[in-house]
């Protein structure tokens, strides 16, 4: 079943054109990756799923309903959160208010400081610090703690490992499958190509704003995925 | 020698007052980035509020809050949404300018109605009323103030710390646009920063509409005041701006002590020293 989906959409950056056409689609269930160089329109795209940029509102469509252009806390009603690319934590918060800020769209379900907790026990003897005071492992351990607070269907994900050290990628990656398992459906932005392939089911790739290779995780071959990173 | 002693207790005791006239734009700007240049033409348009409903009602001075409070926090409320949440997130200059202008309006809507006499509320035998320790002297009205004061700024750091709005207050702080996405309304969240410092400032207008006489034209006076224990305090401590509002009300009362004509002069003088050593402030970076 599609849960969310572009339609040949646009995007722009005050004059500046950003997306050209892009079409994608999320089933329920699943795990998207999007893919491309710098400035290749990844972050774009998730800002406009997210109400950060106005699009056109037939562009965007989420449970067969047209959401394009919606305020960023409208589209977080619906049950589509976002964890920011570089974490964005808010820093003069302790990491239990950061958790707490995510319930603020009232979506109920089974989400709490509780259980986020349970999956990030690391997070357990933190609650009281700072959310500045964290490495950035922890930061984004609070960052995806606090997008599920909202108890979404949707999680976008920017920039999973921008930043953070081997290691802690690896753990957070492999939260994902546990977080899918439970109902939630994921569109990660990711750089290292090898990574996205692993763990997503359908990837895209992304160059100068339009989609240029698409398919099946593991059906896609890796030189061809990278030489349309690459745009060869 | 207990003249001294006295004259700094005056000045701790109406510091208080001075700090909550700071409070109100502190918590403006730590919200909004928004200067408010009408906030102290927004206290005396509360003064005179204050002063409406006690000679139309007949009512004791203190009761007038009942009045003087819901319509200052309507006041805010509606400013911010209908004004100045179209400024937030621009430059510096619109909200400075459209602040100013508001600042004119009331100023002159004012004078309209109310001529440019001096006005002052009555509270009363507490006015005169005092306590005597040995040779020195401490009115019951400015211990009333000091004692407001304090608990409304603790009521303040409450807010902030302990509840859910001043939770979401200082999350829209740090990253209005993360807060949106987490799903706050943001031009709400403004709002209501402004409805609670409009409150703040309408209880203090009332205080200090007892205190000393005002005409529609004491509001930039007002505002002077407040910047200086703003930024003596530093931005963003609550606590921080008592402090601000203690040491310039101690200055005042000190200079008033060497010569009646030097009070403002030396509250001025204590806001440059301390501009000077502490740019930030005295509680900035602790």
């Amino acid at each position: 079943m599609t849960l969310l989906q572009t339609h040949n959409l646009d995007a722009y950056y005050l004059d500046f054109q950003a997306l050209y056409g892009v079409s994608i689609s999320l089933d329920a269930g699943q795990i998207v990756a999007i893919i491309g160089p710098n400035g290749a329109g990844k972050t774009t795209l998730l800002r406009s799923l997210a109400g950060w940029v106005p699009v056109e509102r037939e562009c965007v469509t989420f449970d067969d309903e047209s959401i394009g252009g919606f305020a960023a806390e409208k589209v977080v009603a619906l049950g589509i959160a976002s964890v920011p690319e570089g974490r964005r934590l808010f820093h003069s918060l302790s990491v239990e208010e950061n958790l707490l800020m995510g319930q603020e769209s009232n979506r109920s379900g089974d989400w709490s400081t509780d259980t986020v907790f349970d999956l990030f026990p690391v997070l357990q003897g933190l609650r009281k610090r700072r959310g500045s005071d964290l490495s950035g492992g922890e930061q984004q351990m609070v960052a995806i703690g606090r997008a599920l607070m909202a108890n979404p269907k949707v999680l976008l994900f920017d920039e999973l490992s921008l930043g953070l050290a081997p290691t802690i990628v690896g753990d957070i990656c492999r939260t994902l499958p546990v977080l899918r398992d439970k109902g939630v459906s994921m569109i990660v932005v990711e750089q290292d190509v090898r990574r996205a392939l692993d763990l997503s089911d359908y990837v895209y790739c992304i160059l100068e704003g339009k989609i240029n290779l698409e398919g099946e995780s593991n059906e896609l071959a890796f030189d061809d995925v990278a030489n349309a990173f690459f745009g060869v | 020698m207990s003249e001294l002693v006295n004259t700094i207790i005056q000045g701790i005791l109406i510091g208080g007052l001075y700090a909550l006239f700071a409070a109100g734009l502190s918590l403006v700007f730590g919200v909004m980035r928004v200067v408010n240049l009408a906030h102290g033409d927004l206290i005396v348009t509360g003064s005179f509020l204050a002063f409406t409903a006690t000679s139309i009602l007949g009512i004791h001075a203190a009761l007038s809050v009942v009045f003087v409070l819901p319509f200052m926090a309507l006041l805010g409320y509606s400013i911010q949404r209908a004004i100045l949440n179209r400024t937030v997130g621009t430059n510096v200059l619109p909200p400075l300018l459209v602040t100013f202008g508001i600042a004119i309006i009331l100023q002159n809507g004012l004078l309209q109605i109310f001529t440019a006499d001096d006005r002052k509320l009555d509270f009363g035998n507490i006015e005169i009323a005092s306590m005597q320790i040995g040779n020195i002297s401490i009115g019951w009205y400015s211990i009333l103030v000091f004692v407001c004061a304090i608990a409304i700024i603790a009521g303040l750091q409450f807010i902030s710390y302990k509840t859910r709005i001043g939770r979401v207050l200082r999350a829209t702080a740090d990253d209005p646009e993360v807060a949106q996405v987490m799903g706050v309304n943001t031009r709400h969240t403004f709002s209501v920063a402004m409805a609670i410092a409009m409150v703040v400032c309408g209880i203090s207008a009332v205080l200090f509409a007892a205190w000393t006489s005002f005409t529609p034209l004491s509001g930039p006076s007002r505002l002077l005041i407040a910047f200086e224990v703003v930024v003596i305090g530093g931005l963003g401590s609550i606590w921080g701006t008592l402090i601000g509002g203690l040491t310039l009300g101690v200055a005042q009362a000190f200079g008033g002590y060497l010569n009646p004509a030097w009070q403002m002069l030396a509250g001025h003088i204590a806001f440059i020293i301390i501009l000077v050593l502490r740019p930030a402030g005295i509680f900035k970076g602790q």
